[in-house]
């Protein structure tokens, strides 16, 4: 075994950290408060190149391995980047750009993948409907195929970047008695007729993500935006779920570890009794709480990724288990963070009250923790 | 990067694995009322069996902690009581012993010899300066006197490594269990892990020759007790992992085939859920009980703290997994002898020995603190 990190990728690792303390976090407080989605800060990602890090060069892309990528995402975290902005940059890049990137013909990605990797495009996934959750099967959203196009009636919600978005990869079931094979994928533009988003979810945390339903009413689209094969929508859904455990969870594990660092240098400044609070012996457990869940979970994380990196298939029951751990047992050190800070953790003015908001939705998106446990219990 | 084992690493974790499934070794789980005198030869027999497989000389590092959780899966005493030898005694040894001295490590790493060490006294844990076994010269030896409050298989050991000191600096002192001088005391009633026949030690002018001292060392340079506690560490960090997996193995067992109202207990979402949560702990667990391994066999320069976190992690939650499974399996597991029961209580010294779980947040918040500081 080898755990090591390669300097190439430590070294990036750092400029990416320097990169978003520098133009992208001074940005973070303002656009969370406002539940504002932060165009500038996105092409900032874009430029810098991290929106497109593991597409190929020849598509706007810098190559990246797996790796590498989720590392990024852990660094972006760690540099204290909010999670609106680092859910919107993942809903963006794995759940839009990739499934194009990986379905899509040579058409499609020489159309898309490079504006989305520059971050010129803003991309979002509608999958989950009001009925239609973690049951993909229950799918309600129609395409229908008339002539050379597909018109699409139905209704999508809690979609990340929906209000943004200008591409949407949308699954809707060409075959409702079908169930699972016969879901499709399509490419809906913004400003297709009978396309719309509403307005945007007042959320409790990542504010700066905007997420809105999406309503398809008689949307036709060419025939040419199906992705892939009719009825290949389902495993393209799944295969989302391979960057949803590693490079949408890094961040979490990033944020934790600025968390960590955060409350550290909090209590040596703080004083009480005479002394500073870091000599207590109850602080010093928080954050050796903080820093065991960082390290249990950045070994889950780097697994899933190091696996793909090797062209393996996704193993759903680890997938199910980083998701579960880093979702749950992430609640009693966020917990820890803010009763460390006392007043200051409680208030807007100090990021850790955005950051116990915004580490909530670890548990509930990409598949509650109830269906993380559903999955182990029936794979193991 | 790999996150898989390589194939020398993998080739040692079949062995173990072949290793306890041989129906000619004998039974090592129903000896907690057994006396040493029957115990010993049952662990002579699985040490024996452990050295010809290479397991006792293998280096720390990933392949040996995957060994170990196969070992402690099939037997935790068994596996605590092979690392207090192989790993805890020879470790001193290696790294502080004269090459005359290194004679005793052979015999234990060929599962020929148990041994023991003994450290803790009644009025001192873990300060050098505390401790109150002595060693005097005389001739061209010593005498070494003092009293240890809790010695696993101190009745059994073939050499049992003291820790004591000469003057201000501290020594390991390497005893012969019969000589003169030396007494065990009434060994004590243990919540768990009775296989190893826990005992007092008692040392009155135990005569030493020169070569059976390593040491001594100024302790603000060798901490021999620290380096103890972090040998416990490791060895205990591997033992909770498979008790995991031996909570979890079982309390599967028992979901899918025990009937309560009419459908197994598997049958019922929230034992499902309950399993899941443990299948989860146990492999992140495991994961970063590795990564701990690989940065402490490759001098990484997190590997004390990383150390620290995978003890606390593992050692907290095999209890709690003991404590899930036992739940799962009601009375059939509130009952002895059951291997779950056995598991609720041996896996509490697993917070208790080397670094406390408290000691050990305290040392990881150190840490953090002192990164920090550097930033």
């Amino acid at each position: 075994m080898d755990f090591a990190f390669s300097d190439e990728q430590l070294a990036f690792k750092e400029q990416v950290i320097k990169f978003a303390a520098r133009e992208i976090v001074p940005r973070c407080a303002e656009h969370d408060l406002k539940s504002e989605f932060d165009r500038q800060a996105f092409r900032r990602l874009g430029e810098f190149g991290i929106l497109g890090l593991h597409f190929p060069e020849e598509l706007g892309g810098s190559g990246a391995d797996v790796v590498t990528t989720v590392l990024a995402g852990e660094a972006l975290g760690e540099a204290g980047v909010d999670g609106g902005l680092m859910l919107s940059y993942g809903a963006h890049t794995f759940l839009c750009a990739d499934t194009i990137f990986a379905h899509g013909n040579d058409e499609q990605r020489r159309r898309y993948i490079p504006k989305l990797a520059s971050g010129t495009l803003i991309g979002c996934m509608g999958l989950t409907e009001p009925g239609a959750g973690s049951d993909v099967a229950a799918m309600r959203t129609r395409a229908v195929l008339k002539g050379d196009r597909y018109v699409l009636n139905g209704s999508k919600i809690f979609i990340t970047n929906g209000p943004v978005a200008d591409v949407a990869v949308v699954y809707a079931t060409v075959d409702p008695e079908a169930k699972h094979a016969g879901i499709s994928a399509f490419i809906v533009e913004r400003g297709t007729a009978g396309f719309s988003a509403g307005a945007p979810l007042h959320k409790m945390g990542v504010r700066s993500s905007q997420t809105s339903e999406l309503f398809f009413d008689d949307c036709e689209i060419p025939q040419e935006n199906l992705l892939g094969a009719e009825g290949g929508g389902f495993p393209m859904a799944m295969q989302t779920v391979e960057w949803d455990r590693s490079a949408l969870m890094a961040p979490f594990v990033g944020g934790m570890s600025y968390a960590l660092m955060k409350c550290a240098r909090y209590a040596q400044e703080r004083r009480q009794f005479g002394r500073p609070i870091a000599e207590f012996q109850a602080i010093k457990e928080k954050l050796a709480a903080m820093k065991i869940f960082l390290e249990a979970a950045r070994g889950l994380v780097y697994r899933i990724a190091w696996c793909k990196d090797q062209g393996r298939p996704l193993n759903h029951l680890e997938a199910a288990v980083a998701k579960l751990f880093i979702g749950d047992w992430s609640l009693e050190p966020a917990n820890a963070a803010m009763s460390l800070m006392g007043g200051y953790g409680y208030c807007h003015e100090y990021e850790m009250e955005r950051m116990f908001r915004d580490g909530r939705l670890a548990p509930i998106g990409g598949g509650t923790s109830e269906i993380q446990k559903m999955i182990i219990s029936k794979l193991m | 990067m790999d996150y898989d084992l390589s194939a020398t690493e993998s080739e040692l974790v079949e062995k173990i694995k072949m290793l306890v499934a041989d129906k000619n070794l004998p039974e090592p789980e129903t000896l907690e009322k057994a006396g040493p005198g029957q115990i010993a030869p049952v662990l002579r027999a699985w040490l024996a069996r452990l050295g010809d497989a290479g397991y006792l000389a293998e280096q720390a590092g990933p392949g040996r902690l995957a060994a170990q959780t196969e070992l402690a899966r099939r037997s935790s005493w068994i596996a605590l009581a092979a690392d207090i030898g192989a790993r805890l005694l020879c470790d001193l040894i290696s790294r502080h012993g004269s090459p005359e001295q290194k004679m005793f490590i052979d015999p234990i790493l060929q599962g020929k010899s148990i041994a023991a060490v003994a450290a803790s006294e009644p009025l001192s844990g873990s300060v050098p300066k505390t401790l109150e076994t002595q060693a005097r010269k005389d001739g061209p030896g010593f005498l070494l006197s003092g009293s240890k409050s809790t010695v696993s298989l101190a009745p059994m050991a073939d050499v049992i490594g003291v820790l004591g000191r000469i003057g201000e600096r501290t020594a390991l002192f390497l005893i012969d269990g019969t000589q003169a001088g030396v007494e065990f005391g009434e060994r004590l009633d243990t919540l768990g892990y009775k296989e190893l026949c826990t005992c007092p030690l008692e040392l009155r002018d135990v005569r030493l020759e020169p070569e059976r001292v390593v040491g001594p060392f100024d302790p603000s340079e060798v901490d021999l007790l620290q380096e103890l506690r972090a040998s416990w560490d490791r060895a205990l960090t591997g033992v909770a992992c498979g008790t995991m997996r031996l909570c979890l193995d079982q309390a599967r067992a028992s979901a899918d085939v025990k009937r309560t109202h009419a459908k197994p207990p598997a049958g019922y979402q929230s034992v499902r859920f309950a399993l899941a949560e443990m299948l989860t702990l146990s492999q992140t667990a495991e994961l970063l009980a590795l990564r701990a391994a690989w940065a402490a066999a490759t001098g990484d320069r997190g590997a004390a703290s990383l150390a620290l976190c995978a003890k606390v992690f593992a050692t907290e939650n095999a209890g709690k997994l003991a404590d899930k499974a036992l739940q799962i399996m009601a009375a059939a597991g509130y009952s002895q002898p059951n291997p779950v029961e056995r598991a609720f209580r041996n896996a509490h010294l697993g917070t208790i020995m080397g670094n406390t779980s408290q000691v050990a947040r305290m040392d990881i918040a150190d840490d953090v603190l002192q990164k920090v500081g550097e930033a």
